[in-house]
């Protein structure tokens, strides 16, 4: 992983941003709102910028998800990374995305995805701040 | 699927799926996968004296058991049965591109091993 130009850091800080920002609001919608379909899809949305943030930070830009995936595990073989359970959350951010089109999950097994997905979300924003 | 796929020992099906896997047949080998994954928890559960029927609780207990204090994510257990429901979700509703399923498939099969090595009564090699 390579240090960023200005671009990329600016772009890197844009995603984390928007990573924090779409957090939030997912919790305000599950908590406040009781939209569970919704703030599992905005959740998704802030574990892929959490990438991008990343990415970007390190003069990266992975695109699409494919390639944002494909990053993400390069992440997680890192020292720092290899402290969290990275591919596990992200997987359960993606298992609330199916949720969002598909409806599938009951609420037991929405709160499990929603716990592990927030925590990646979490250990994310702290490897972002570590860099 | 065939019906004896269903009811082979979790370390058999890790060898189906790998070939249904290798083969294309992502639904498939993502269905071997869970029902390996699945009846992992439920061995671990056993040898733990858990609940089988519940296997959130049983990878929070392990969690808790093994890993709250090591320095790494209290959440070893829990993300493997993430990852195994995940391939579930694909094997009921083909939701996934094959991208998703690689890490699945990729980390599910040594996790059952070492399972099975550290936990199971009737791994082949005791």
């Amino acid at each position: 992983m390579t240090p960023a130009n200005d671009r990329y850091r600016q772009r890197a800080a844009l995603h984390q941003a928007r990573a924090v920002s779409y957090l939030e609001d997912a919790n305000l919608l599950l908590t406040r709102y009781d939209k569970p379909d919704s703030a599992g899809a905005l959740l998704y949305e802030s574990a892929k910028q959490c990438i991008n943030a990343i990415a970007n930070r390190n003069g990266e830009n992975p695109g699409a998800t494919g390639a944002k995936k494909r990053y993400l595990e390069r992440i997680a073989l890192q020292p720092l990374g290899s402290r969290f359970a990275l591919e596990p959350g992200w997987e359960a951010a993606m298992r609330l995305h199916v949720h969002a089109d598909r409806g599938h999950l009951t609420a037991e097994r929405f709160q499990e995805a929603w716990q592990l997905a927030q925590t990646f979300i979490d250990d994310m924003l702290s490897i972002y701040a570590s860099n | 699927m065939s019906a004896p796929e269903t009811e082979m020992h979790p370390l058999k099906a890790l060898e189906a799926a790998e070939r249904e896997y290798a083969a294309g047949n992502y639904v498939a080998s993502s269905r071997i996968l869970w029902q390996a994954t699945e009846a992992t928890y439920a061995m671990l559960a056993k040898a733990h004296g858990l609940d089988a029927a519940d296997l959130i609780a049983v990878a929070k207990a392990l969690d808790h058991k093994y890993h709250a204090n090591d320095g790494y994510s209290p959440r070893h257990y829990r993300g493997y049965l993430i990852s195994g429901k995940l391939l579930r979700d694909h094997a009921d509703m083909a939701a996934l591109e094959d991208y998703e399923l690689e890490g699945p498939h990729r980390r599910l099969p040594p996790f059952i091993l070492k399972c099975y090595r550290e936990f199971g009564d009737d791994h082949p090699t005791k």
